[in-house]
């Protein structure tokens, strides 16, 4: 099943409009859907417009843990997905109170008659009375418009990667590599349901789990502690008596493995987690529920927990084990060092891990609850977190989550406090809930099963895969209505928060499903976006803003790309860290993270990234070239319809057909294996790439002949020993002359094509 | 081209300099997220900020807060290495009358030339209570003001106030570097990558003969790439796609920094690890790529063997922040330094078991240039190395003032560069009493 929503709003309105017109009994439903331009407008983009006084107002109290949290009517804010089909649904039913015959949502902020906590609000003759009249009103006769946002329309003059190129980008996004001839042919001309096998498939090898790894490190951030025992130092050695057990071992060198991987199997026991979830095809909601903890065989020794390996040995293998103590595990809100990666203080008091938990888990950015000037000056109540609304506004939400992580100190280390959590305080809980006193030892896996049964954890777990596989983030609701793209970017919104919402739905509705979440963005217009058909004019160009990836390749997928295209890393020698993911070298300097201070990735290129771009497709053209070509042609990667020697004319300047032919052919091989670009030979793109590689050979034989030009390869751009073994090779596959210049050409090809734009995004 | 000509060819428009069809509408606004593109960078030449992170905590009464022995068997000497009388003067600056490691044959008065070559330059601040013993807490209170957890350095404030976007904004090699998202760090002290990443037509970027590609074969292949863009131009409509091949391409016309860091770099950079740091920080700033750099020297924290192992660390510190203004001369960037230069604390006011000095919360830092008034001694220490108070106002020491700390000092430079009350200031405040508020450079 591709993705494909499934728009109720617009299948009820045409008829309920029709029958209501008909009617007559509306003429004001009429009129009230559309504006003077004939624009319908709906219920929900009503409220999200012009009712704004719910937005602006009424929330400021009535949210899950406002002043008003007690009262029936609860709102939720822009901030919060979804939030206009929940407030929508909210307004809907409190719309049926009356006292006297007079509504309630409009006496009480009024105080006509009755009380009202906050107090009166405004008067009947304000905008913001009118604002509910109206709402009210169309609570009555419901107006859905029929083209609001024409999702069937809306991909229909995009064009979409078939079957073969989406599963040629999906391989090297998910596990680095190109596919098998055998995965094209499972999916060619088949459907685009076809690549769930395949995608499932490749979600079983280790690459795909060393790319999930980094797509929760970059949330987590817990690679800060992989160096050295970073992680195993914070952690106390009284609860974990054998946390440095490697000492005992004399052989320096082994030691020194043991300690590496038991501290990187500590620091990464969150991330950890995530993919032994995953991998054991778990309910999602287990990376917050599970009463266990995954350690490697290395650090299972340090945390002295007994555990079962296949392979004792093997630092990369994951079993479930609990820590000694009746630990009271919850999933990742339990992890030692993921509390310890956000800390707490005496004055923070968990306040920075609740706001993690809800933008990791929750979908919830916190700080945008309250996107708005605080004046510090206005702040001078008693207890302001507590009862100043510029700061309750986000407080109310994160306080009762703060006091449900209350058993962890500073050190994340599991410690309920003796006294109990904080008077000054909202209580322990989550929204309107409070953890049960009975349960205070237990509370973060009381919180851990609420949030695991919220939407909202659903929605999280499809941005973070999202942000994964696009390297965009979601795109949060547009509320500038004075922006001129205004309708276009809440258009594009729509469409986008369409797509996360079924795909978390249909992940809900298969038992949380990690996988499901994958294939089904791959397999979404939003991944598969290739092109517009036609230029999209400027006023329309808001619309389209998030549609197609169009990814700079961070470090660690570059990283892949480069090996799966030319059959070697970048890196110095075999052994030495690749240059794009040494910290010593160009990880940083590419845009990409050291999970300590620097924890946001770079994603569009400056001029330091592209130099580097530039300075590997150089390299990596003098690596692969000549040993490409020491191989025999079916042993070829980048060359495999030409010879090295072949000059496109002879001696007197008249073409070889047949080698103009096959130099043609590798040209069009080269642009489909190294860019992904299907070209017919006579495309004008195979021409240009043909003309780069005459010039430079005709520049450089003649240069040779002139004997301006050496008639040898530079040193490091020659093939006479295996670069993964250092070995000689046999004389006769050895290449260091190139005398006709013919390498060096095509050396200018692979820095070409390496430097492009379609190798350097996805 | 150049990066200045492509600066101000783009006119300021940023990434407008791209053919307007990349973006579509209002070239001075970015497609994707509707703000106004800011100019890549503009070419920074304002104040240049070097934070001087000397770790382990160092001794200031072997350095600019002096305090002697008595008699050579004084038992309980402060220090057992020099005598009280023989305490030197530079100007109003009193420092220890020390030079070379002892095991190197006494002093050469290396100190000596110090002082008297920078002390015009130089304020002295002695007596600043760090409030800690703790290594981590303790260099960063120096080097943000707070002993909190959560403050961004100065250094870091500073380049995200000068020019966050400046492609080395925030120099680093060691030392309390916290950033808190503000700005982005660069933390190499590899500057053999910084010439490989300045040079990517070169295989050794030092020799200009190792070329990749023949010149020819060199602009063939950006000819073809230039074609190649204008062909994706052609053809490509998402905006997203749009936005990013003009990202691409506009990075490569400005992708020269680092030939300028090159060019401003020594031929030779010195085998001394200081020094290498005070060369790539200043040609990064004379690049104009650079606001701010954190510049650090260890092997202070001395339990044992104090005197052996302090003071020719101290004299290899003193080296380093002469070598720094020396190069910062020879570039003719002198007069746009400001230097601090602090540690986690100082030492105990008395010999361990082992010859050794432990932890004490009392310490010393040095302010240098550009800002700072030169020739001048503030707070003070008493025969213990312990606090003597200050008035606020004449910051003279005064029994009924108040005691000095990081905080003071911090404030003060914030306001000396102009980013006390900048909105970033406003984000990480210091939380100082108006009573408090010392101004420390007038």
């Amino acid at each position: 099943m591709g993705w494909s929503h499934t728009k109720p709003r617009a299948r009820q309105v045409v008829g309920k409009l029709a029958l209501t017109a008909f009617a007559g009994a509306s003429m004001s439903l009429g009129l009230a859907a559309c504006e003077g331009n004939g624009k319908c407008v709906s219920n929900a983009e009503f409220l999200r417009t012009q009712a704004t006084v719910f937005q602006e107002r009424c929330v400021t109290c009535h949210n899950s843990s406002g002043a008003a949290k007690e009262t029936k009517f609860i709102l939720e804010r822009s901030a919060v997905p979804g939030y206009i089909d929940a407030n929508l649904r909210t307004i809907g039913d409190l719309a049926r109170y009356e006292v006297d015959g007079a509504k309630l949502l409009l006496i009480k902020p009024t105080t006509d008659g009755v009380d009202h906590g906050g107090g009166t609000l405004f008067d009947k003759k304000s905008k913001e009375y009118e604002q509910i009249v109206a709402m009210l009103e169309r609570v009555e006769d419901p107006v859905e418009c029929a083209n609001e946002v024409n999702f069937g329309e809306y991909f229909a003059d995009v064009e979409l990667l078939d079957e073969e190129a989406t599963l040629r980008k999906a391989s090297l996004a998910l596990v680095g590599r190109l596919p098998t001839q055998d995965e094209y042919e499972q999916v060619r001309g088949l459907g685009i349901d076809s690549l769930d096998p395949v995608l499932d498939a490749m979600m079983e090898e280790d690459k795909f789990f060393t790319r999930l790894g980094e797509w929760y490190n970059d949330l987590f951030l817990t690679d800060r502690y992989v160096g050295g025992t970073e992680a195993l130092d914070l952690l106390y050695a009284e609860n974990y008596p054998s946390l440095y057990w490697f000492d005992a071992t004399s052989n320096e060198a082994l030691r020194d493995k043991q300690a590496r991987w038991s501290n990187i199997g500590a620091a990464r026991s969150a991330v950890n987690l995530v993919k032994y979830v995953v991998d054991n095809d778990l309910p999602f909601t287990e990376v917050l529920t599970a009463d266990y903890m995954v350690f490697t065989p290395y650090s299972a020794k340090s945390f002295g927990v007994s555990v079962n390996f296949d392979n004792p040995e093997d630092p990369n293998e994951l079993q479930a084990g609990k820590l000694p103590g009746d630990y009271p595990h919850a999933g990742i809100l339990s992890d030692p060092i993921w509390n310890i990666r956000f800390p707490t203080t005496d004055t923070n008091r968990n306040r920075h891990r609740a706001r993690m938990i809800y933008r990791f888990f929750l979908a919830t950015d916190i700080l945008r609850l309250a996107e708005r000037p605080i004046d510090p000056t206005n702040i001078a109540d008693h207890n302001p977190t507590m009862n100043n609304e510029n700061c309750t506004a986000c407080h109310a939400a994160i306080d009762p989550m703060a006091g449900a992580m209350m058993n962890f100190d500073s050190m994340g280390q599991y410690r309920p406090p003796e006294d109990g959590w904080y008077p000054d305080m909202r209580v322990p809980g989550f929204k309107d809930l409070t953890v049960p006193f009975d349960q205070f030892a237990t509370s973060h896996q009381w919180l851990a099963q609420q949030i695991a049964d919220e939407e909202l954890f659903a929605v999280s777990t499809v941005q973070t895969v999202f942000t994964g596989l696009t390297g965009q983030t979601v795109m949060y609701e547009p509320n500038d209505t004075n922006d001129p793209d205004y309708t276009g970017k809440h258009k594009a919104f729509e469409i986008q928060d369409a797509m996360i919402k079924d795909i978390a739905a249909a992940f809900s509705e298969e038992n949380k499903s990690f996988k499901l979440i994958v294939r089904e963005i791959i397999k979404s217009e939003f991944f598969r976006a290739k092109n517009a058909r036609d230029p999209i004019p400027d006023d329309k160009a808001g619309e389209y803003i998030s549609v197609g990836t169009a990814q700079f390749l961070p470090p660690e997928q570059l990283t892949r790309k480069i090996e799966a295209v030319t059959g070697y890393p970048w890196r110095q020698s075999p052994t030495s860290t690749d240059y794009l993911l040494s910290g010593n070298e160009y990880r940083i300097f590419f845009g990409g993270i050291d999970s300590d201070s620097i924890t946001e990735r770079i994603r569009e290129p400056n001029g330091i990234m592209a130099n580097i771009a530039t300075r590997m497709s150089n390299e990596m053209a003098c690596r692969t070239t000549a040993r490409d070509f020491s191989n025999e042609p079916p042993d070829r990667l980048l060359f495999p319809f030409v010879e090295p020697d072949a000059q496109p004319e002879d001696d007197n300047g008249n073409a070889i057909p047949a080698v103009i032919d096959a130099i043609k052919a590798n040209i069009q091989y080269l642009h489909f294996h190294v860019l992904g670009e299907k070209l017919e030979l006579d495309d004008p793109q195979i021409d240009r790439t043909y003309a780069l590689f005459i010039d430079i050979w005709k520049d450089g034989k003649a240069g040779i002949a002139a004997e301006t030009y050496d008639g040898n390869l530079p040193g490091n751009c020659r093939a006479t020993n295996d670069w993964w073994t250092g070995n000689p090779l046999p004389e006769e596959r050895q290449i260091s002359a190139d005398p006709d210049y013919t390498i060096r050409a095509w050396m200018g090809v692979m820095t070409y094509l390496l430097s492009d734009y379609r190798f350097l995004h996805e | 081209m150049d990066r200045r000509k492509f600066i101000s060819l783009a006119a300021f428009a940023g990434l407008g300099v791209v053919s307007p069809r990349v973006f579509g509408g209002d070239p001075n606004r970015d497609v994707l997220t509707g703000k106004r593109k800011e100019p890549l960078f503009a070419t920074y030449d304002g104040t240049f900020y070097v934070m001087i992170n000397a770790l382990g905590g160092w001794d200031p009464t072997s350095l600019c807060d002096p305090k002697g022995y008595k008699t050579p068997d004084d038992p309980e000497a402060l220090n057992r290495s020099y005598a009280t009388a023989d305490i030197l003067s530079a100007g109003n600056i009193n420092y220890a009358p020390l030079g070379n490691a002892v095991d190197e044959g006494g002093y050469d008065g290396y100190y000596q030339t110090w002082f008297e070559k920078h002390y015009q330059r130089l304020m002295v601040l002695n007596g600043v209570d760090t409030a800690t013993n703790g290594h981590d807490s303790g260099i960063r209170h120096c080097m943000c003001g707070r002993l909190a957890e959560g403050f961004p350095s100065f250094g870091a404030l500073a380049a995200a106030s000068a020019g966050k976007e400046l492609p080395m904004s925030y120099l680093s090699f060691g030392g309390y570097d916290e950033t808190m998202g503000l700005v982005a760090r660069t933390r190499s002290g590899n500057t053999n990558a910084l010439a490989r990443i300045a040079y990517p037509d070169r295989q050794d970027p030092n020799n200009e003969e190792s070329v990749f590609h023949s010149q020819a074969a060199a602009d063939r292949i950006a000819l073809a790439q230039s074609e190649r863009r204008e062909y994706l131009e052609s053809i490509e409509n998402l905006p997203r796609t749009r936005h990013m091949i003009g990202m691409l391409y506009a990075a490569r016309t400005g992708s020269n920094e680092l030939k300028k860091l090159q060019e401003y770099l020594p031929d030779m950079l010195s085998n001394n690890g200081n020094e290498r740091q005070a060369q790539v920080a200043l040609a990064a700033y004379k690049a104009g790529i650079c606001a701010s750099v954190n510049m650090s020297i260890g092997g202070f924290d001395t339990h044992g063997n104090h005197d052996q192992s302090q003071i020719p660390r101290l004299v290899q510190l003193l080296q380093m922040i002469d070598f720094l203004w020396q190069e910062a001369e020879n570039q003719g960037v002198a007069d746009k330094m400001t230097v601090l230069v602090g540690s986690d604390f100082g030492r105990t006011p008395r010999y361990n078991d082992g010859n050794g000095k432990d932890h004490w919360s009392v310490t010393s830092m040095m302010l240098m240039g550009k800002g700072i008034p030169g020739n001048k001694v503030i707070g003070a220490s008493d025969d213990g190395h312990n606090p003597k108070k200050i008035n606020p106002s004449t910051l003279a020491v005064d029994d009924n003032g108040i005691r000095l700390e990081p905080r003071h000092v911090h404030k003060s430079l914030r306001r000396l560069a102009g980013i006390d009350d900048n909105e970033y200031g406003r984000q990480f405040p210091l939380a100082i009493p108006d009573d408090e508020d010392i101004r420390l450079f007038g």
